[in-house]
C-alpha cells in the first residue's frame, strides 16, 4: 500500500504548483476567473485533506488510505482540467 | 531528521513562549466534537469573516451615493482584477452565512443544546440570527440596482406599518430624514459599521458563555463513554481541525462561484422599477409569501406582522417554552415534529413567494397548502416515532439478529417508501376532502376522494403488516443511526 | 540513519519520523495556503482598464449608430418613437416643418429627443403647434413641444428642447442624428444633459450607456 507521506508530498506539490501559478499569473489578467477559482480551491483542498492526515495521526486512529489518494489524484486532476477552459 | 526536527520544534517554541498559543486559556475539545455538526456555527464566523476580508477589498472601490453606487459597483465588475469574481464570492457567501445560521440554529433545536445552562446562549444565538438577517437586507441595496432597490423599498414600507414607536426609531435608524442619499449612507454604515461590531460583541458574548459551560454533551453514549472520550487541545489539534473544516468551506464557496458567475441587473431608475415586480432575496421570501396572503391585505397588515413576530419571539424564547428534561430526539415527539413542520413550511412558503412574485395568495389557498404541509410532516413524523421509539430491551438473541445486515437496509427502503406514500395518499385525501367541501359534489370529486381514499389505506394497512413482521423478527434498526445522535431508545444509559 | 531505520521497523506506534514529517508537512501546507490566499488578494488590489482579455462583458465606449427612421416615411407633427441608447429607454423623432436648433435633414426640421421627462422621469409626449394634450385641454402649444403630464414641464422642441414652462430643471437630451444619401436616418449619440436616470451630477453623457444594455447588442 502506497505509504502516507508520499501522498501527502503530492498533496504538497498540489498546493506548491497551484500557489506558484496564483502568484505568477496576477496581474497579467490573461486568466479566466474559474481557473483562477479552482486553482485555489485546489490549494485550500489539499491543506484540509493534510490537516486530516495530520489531526488523525496525532490522535492515533486510523486513515482511509484509499479514500484520502482517491482525493488526492482527483484534485490533481482537476488541476489538469483547468487548463483546458479558458 | 531529527536534527531538522529539533530546529523546528525550537522555532515553534520561540513562537510559543511569545504569543502563548499553547497556554490553556481554553478548554479542551472532546474527541466527540470532532464533527462537522459541531461545528455548523463556527463556520458561520468563518463565512463573516470571509465577507469582512471580500466586503473590505471591495469597499476600496465603492462609493455609496445613489449617483455613483451603481458605477462604482461596476467598476469594479469590469475594470478591477477578478472584481466580479469577488462580488460572487461576497454574495454567495452571504446566502452560505444564512444558510449555515439556520443550519446551526435547527442543530442546537433538534438536539435542545438550549436546556439549563445553556439558555441564555441560544437568546443570544437568536439575535445575533436577527444581525445576519439585518446584513442581508442593507447589504442587498448597496449595488443600487431594479431589483435591490424595489426590494427595500417594498421591505421599508413594511416596517412603516409596525406600531408608531418602532417603526418611528426604525426609520430614523435605516432611512433618516428621508431622501434616497440619506438612505444608501445609513445602509452602508449600519452595513459596513455598526452591525460588524454587533455581531462581533454578540459573538464574543457567546464565546465566554460557550467557554464557561462547555461544548454539549452528545445524546447517544453513556456519561463514561464522553468522559472516557479523549480530549483534545485547541492549540494545535482543534485549530487544526477548524482551519481544515474552515478550507473545505472556502473552497466549495470558491469552485461554486466560479460556476455561476454573477451579472449585474440594470441600475435603478423610477420608470424601470415601475415595469419591474419587486420581491425580496430568498431568505425574506417566508415572511414576504405570509404578508401576501389576501387575508392580512390593507387593514390586515399589523396582523400578519403580529404573526411573524410572534414566530420569532417564540424562537427567541424557546428554551423557557420547552421545559421538557430530556434532550434525546426519541423523548421529544412534540418538539422535533413542530421543528419538522417550521423547517416544512419555510421551504414551501419561500418556493411558493419565488413563484408568485407580486400576486396575493387567496386565504383558502394559503390555509389549504400550509396545514396539508403541516398535516403530511406531521403524521410521518408521528408515524416514524410510533415505529422507532422506545421499546423494551432487546432480548439476546435479538442482539445477533441486530448483527446482520440482511435485509436491514431494504427494510429501511420499504419504510421510507412506505411513509412518503403515505405523506402522499394523506395529501391527496385532503385535497379530495376540501374539493367535496368546497365545490360539493360531482362525479368526478367523489371519483378523486374515494381513489385517495383507498390508496391511504393500502398504504396503512402495509405499514402495519411491515411493522408487524420487523417485531417478530426482532430487528432494530437504530444503531444504524447512532452517528445522527438523535438517542433512539431508552436503553442507551443517560 | 541505522537508528532512525530500527526505530522505524520496530515501533509498534505509527513512528515518530512519521510524527515529524507530518508535523512538518502540516507546517508547509498551511503556509502554501496563505500564500495562496495572499496572492488572491494582492492581484485583486490591482486595477486595469478594462480589455476584452480581463472582462467578460464591456460597457461599450462608443454610443451605437442605429437606424431609426426613412427619410420619406416622415410627415410633419407625427412623431416616432425608438429606444437609444439602451434598449428600454424611449425617444422621440418629429419633423417638425420648421427649421430647429439641431435639426437635420434637406429641412434642417428633424430632431429627436429623451422622451423622458427630467424632472421626475414619466414619459411625455410631443404637441404640435395648435394642439392640446388630453390630459390637459387648457394647455394650448403656440409651437412644437413636448409636453409631460405628471407635473406640465414644457420643452420647446425648436430649441434643443429646453424648458420653456413647468418644473423641469433640466432641457431635454438631444439625440444626434444622421442622414444618408439614401434617406436612411441613424441614431448615432446623445448631447447633454445626460438622460434621466443616469448620472445627473455631470453633463459627462457617457454616463447615458451605463446601467443596461445598449440596443443592437447582445447583451
Amino acid at each position: 500500500m502506497i505509504p502516507i507521506r508520499r501522498i501527502v508530498t503530492l498533496l504538497l506539490v498540489l498546493q506548491f504548483v497551484s500557489t506558484g501559478y496564483l502568484w505568477t499569473v496576477n496581474g497579467i489578467g490573461t486568466t479566466s476567473e474559474a481557473r483562477f477559482a479552482v486553482f485555489l480551491a485546489v490549494n485550500l483542498l489539499s491543506f484540509s485533506i493534510v490537516t486530516y492526515v495530520y489531526t488523525h495521526d496525532k490522535w492515533e486512529e486510523t486513515i482511509s488510505r484509499g479514500w484520502i489518494l482517491a482525493a488526492a489524484l482527483g484534485l490533481a486532476l482537476l488541476l489538469l482540467s483547468s487548463l483546458y477552459f479558458s | 531528521m531529527t536534527e531538522t526536527s529539533g530546529r523546528w520544534a525550537r522555532l515553534a517554541a520561540w513562537f510559543d513562549t511569545r504569543l502563548g498559543l499553547t497556554y490553556p486559556l481554553l478548554r479542551p475539545a472532546p474527541r466527540y466534537s470532532i464533527n462537522p455538526f459541531y461545528w455548523l456555527g463556527a463556520l458561520t464566523v468563518v463565512a463573516f469573516l470571509i465577507q469582512g476580508v471580500t466586503g473590505i477589498m471591495m469597499m476600496l472601490y465603492y462609493v455609496p451615493s445613489p449617483a455613483d453606487a451603481f458605477g462604482s459597483t461596476q467598476y469594479i465588475f469590469q475594470s478591477v482584477y477578478y472584481g466580479r469574481f469577488l462580488q460572487t464570492v461576497h454574495l454567495y457567501t452571504a446566502y452560505a452565512m444564512i444558510m449555515l445560521a439556520f443550519m446551526h440554529m435547527m442543530r442546537s433545536y433538534f438536539v435542545s443544546v438550549y436546556k439549563k445552562p445553556r439558555e441564555m446562549m441560544w437568546v443570544v444565538g437568536m439575535v445575533m440570527g436577527f444581525v445576519t438577517l439585518g446584513f442581508g437586507f442593507t447589504g442587498y441595496l448597496l449595488p443600487w440596482t431594479v431589483v435591490s432597490k424595489s426590494a427595500t423599498d417594498v421591505g421599508i414600507g413594511i416596517i412603516d406599518a409596525l406600531p408608531a414607536t418602532i417603526s418611528s426609531f426604525l426609520s430614523f435608524l435605516i432611512v433618516g430624514a428621508g431622501g434616497d442619499a440619506t438612505e444608501l449612507l445609513r445602509f452602508y454604515d449600519l452595513h459596513v459599521v455598526v452591525l460588524p461590531a454587533v455581531l462581533l460583541v454578540l459573538l464574543t458574548v457567546k464565546m465566554y458563555m460557550l467557554e464557561a459551560h462547555g461544548v454539549a454533551e452528545p445524546t447517544t453514549g453513556s456519561p463514561i463513554e464522553q468522559r472516557a472520550s479523549r480530549s483534545l487541545p485547541i492549540f494545535p489539534d482543534v485549530t487544526i481541525y477548524l482551519l481544515g473544516l474552515a478550507a473545505m468551506f472556502g473552497s466549495a464557496m470558491l469552485l461554486i462561484s466560479a460556476i455561476f458567475p454573477l451579472s449585474l441587473p440594470p441600475m435603478y431608475t423610477p420608470q424601470l422599477a415601475a415595469q419591474f415586480t419587486a420581491q425580496p432575496d430568498w431568505y425574506f421570501l417566508w415572511i414576504y409569501q405570509i404578508l401576501k396572503i389576501s387575508a392580512f391585505e390593507g387593514s390586515g397588515l399589523p396582523v400578519a406582522l403580529g404573526l411573524v413576530t410572534l414566530i420569532l419571539v417564540a424562537l427567541l424564547a424557546l428554551p423557557f417554552i420547552d421545559k421538557g428534561s430530556s434532550r434525546r430526539i426519541a423523548e421529544r415527539p412534540i418538539f422535533v415534529t413542530i421543528g419538522l413542520i417550521f423547517i416544512a413550511e419555510l421551504f414551501v412558503l419561500a418556493y411558493w413567494g419565488l413563484e408568485s412574485p407580486g400576486q396575493v395568495i387567496a386565504t383558502d389557498d394559503a390555509a389549504m397548502i400550509l396545514g396539508a404541509v403541516a398535516l403530511i410532516v406531521g403524521t410521518s413524523s408521528f408515524a416514524l416515532y410510533t415505529v422507532f421509539g422506545q421499546r423494551g430491551a432487546p432480548s439476546p438473541d435479538s442482539k445477533e439478529k441486530v448483527s446482520k445486515t440482511q435485509g436491514k437496509f431494504a427494510t429501511a427502503l420499504a419504510f421510507v417508501l412506505l411513509l412518503s406514500s403515505g405523506a402522499m395518499a394523506i395529501g391527496a385525501s385532503l385535497n379530495a376532502i376540501v374539493r367535496v367541501v368546497l365545490y360539493g359534489t360531482s362525479a368526478s370529486s367523489l371519483v378523486q376522494l374515494g381513489l385517495s381514499i383507498g390508496f391511504l389505506s393500502v398504504v396503512a394497512f402495509s405499514t402495519v403488516f411491515l411493522m408487524y413482521r420487523m417485531e417478530l423478527a426482532g430487528a432494530s434498526l437504530k444503531r444504524r443511526f447512532d452517528w445522527l445522535e438523535i438517542g433512539w431508545s431508552a436503553n442507551d444509559s443517560h | 540513519m541505522v537508528d532512525k531505520k530500527a526505530e522505524e521497523g520496530s515501533s509498534v506506534r505509527t513512528g515518530s519520523s512519521r510524527r515529524n514529517f507530518l508535523k512538518f508537512a502540516m507546517a508547509i501546507s498551511a503556509l502554501l495556503a496563505v500564500g495562496g490566499i495572499a496572492a488572491v488578494l494582492k492581484s485583486i488590489t490591482n486595477t486595469a482598464p478594462p480589455t476584452a482579455a480581463t472582462t467578460g462583458t464591456s460597457a461599450p465606449m462608443q454610443f451605437p449608430r442605429v437606424k431609426v427612421a426613412q427619410l420619406n416615411d416622415l410627415t410633419i407633427d407625427q412623431p416616432i418613437a425608438f429606444n437609444y441608447p439602451l434598449d428600454n429607454e424611449p425617444n422621440i423623432l418629429v419633423k417638425l416643418g420648421t427649421k430647429a436648433d439641431g435639426g437635420i435633414g434637406p429641412d434642417g426640421d428633424i430632431v429627436a429627443f429623451s422622451s423622458i421627462c427630467q424632472h421626475l422621469g414619466c414619459i411625455y409626449g410631443f404637441q404640435s403647434p395648435g394642439s392640446s394634450p388630453a390630459c390637459n385641454p387648457s394647455y394650448k402649444a403656440d409651437r412644437p413641444v413636448g409636453y409631460c403630464c405628471c407635473h406640465g414641464s414644457v420643452y420647446d422642441f425648436v430649441n434643443k428642447a429646453n424648458v420653456i414652462a413647468g418644473p423641469s430643471q433640466r432641457p431635454q437630451p438631444q439625440v444626434l442624428l444622421e442622414v444618408d444619401s439614401s434617406g436612411n436616418i441613424f441614431a448615432t449619440g446623445m448631447g447633454p444633459p445626460t438622460i434621466f436616470g443616469h448620472d445627473t451630477s455631470s453633463n459627462d453623457v457617457s454616463g447615458d450607456l451605463q446601467g443596461g444594455t445598449p440596443v443592437g447588442s447582445s447583451g
